[in-house]
């Protein structure tokens, strides 16, 4: 994503996407560990309310992070099947929303995320 | 004209700056006290915000004894360890000397320049490689990152 991002002109609807994938990956891996199984939401929403239920946890210190999962998953079809061309500031802010999330995520689901 | 200390603190940034958009959302500590409060690496990240690799960067600018300087670093625990020369007329130390004495391992050398506009770019000349790690660095930089606040990091 990042690497891609330095081309945006070119890249730019590759970019947004890993954006999306990259957070749905992420958020699999902390659902599959804490529930020990992956989410198997079809509809998107059902993936971040998940997301919210496990977060709603003492040691989650705020839901930044499903704010910024919702966003994404929100803006998927639009990135993934929309017609029209995704312009600079859009690919740009969600390359910031996945970035915040990845940090939110491994901010609060260390022990899990931990290399 | 820039003291050497300015340079030395602007190639650090620029440093900074080449690994934040290297890792994935790493804390980046300037000058940081690792691995004991008596020793200091230039530039210290931690991948994914913390919970990744250890990844750590002494910073030369002008000469310098450049074997000096990675033998140094042998004693410095991290997964990945880096040297970024700046105005050293595109000396790097001989290949073999980067190398762990047990082969697991390599110092990457950054070579950052100046543009014409003033700007400092960094790039890679040798790609690093991972370095051995007892995994109890990782308890201690956990510790690392919960007593010190990053001075660059992306905010959850």
């Amino acid at each position: 994503m990042k690497l891609a991002a330095d081309d945006l002109e070119s890249y730019r609807t590759s970019i947004a996407l890993l954006t999306v994938h990259s957070a749905i990956s992420l958020n699999d891996a902390i659902a599959t560990a804490i529930t020990g199984m992956k989410s198997k939401h079809q509809d998107h929403s059902g993936a971040a309310d998940e997301l919210e239920r496990i977060s709603i946890n003492p040691k989650v210190g705020n839901l930044n992070g499903v704010v910024h999962f919702r966003w994404l998953l929100h803006e998927k079809s639009r990135v993934a099947y929309g017609r029209e061309r995704l312009d600079d500031a859009f690919v740009r802010l969600s390359i910031t929303r996945a970035e915040r999330f990845h940090a939110w995520a491994y901010n609060y689901f260390k022990e899990i995320l931990h290399a | 004209m820039l003291s050497v200390d300015q340079q030395h603190s602007r190639v650090e940034n620029a440093v900074a700056q080449f690994l934040s958009n290297t890792l994935i959302v790493p804390k980046i500590f300037f000058e940081a006290q690792w691995p004991f409060r008596q020793t200091r690496v230039d530039v210290l990240a931690v991948d994914r915000a913390g919970a990744g690799e250890i990844h750590v960067v002494e910073v030369k600018v002008g000469g310098a004894d450049l074997s000096q300087t990675v033998r140094s670093m042998n004693e410095i625990p991290a997964h990945f360890k880096y040297l970024a020369l700046f105005q050293n007329g595109k000396r790097v130390p001989a290949e073999k000397e980067l190398y762990a004495s047990d082969g697991m391992g390599r110092v990457g050398v950054i070579q950052v320049r100046e543009d014409e506009a003033n700007n400092l770019k960094a790039e890679f000349v040798i790609r690093p490689e991972r370095f051995r790690l007892d995994s109890s660095y990782f308890r201690q930089i956990d510790k690392f990152t919960t007593n010190r606040a990053a001075d660059m990091e992306v905010r959850p």
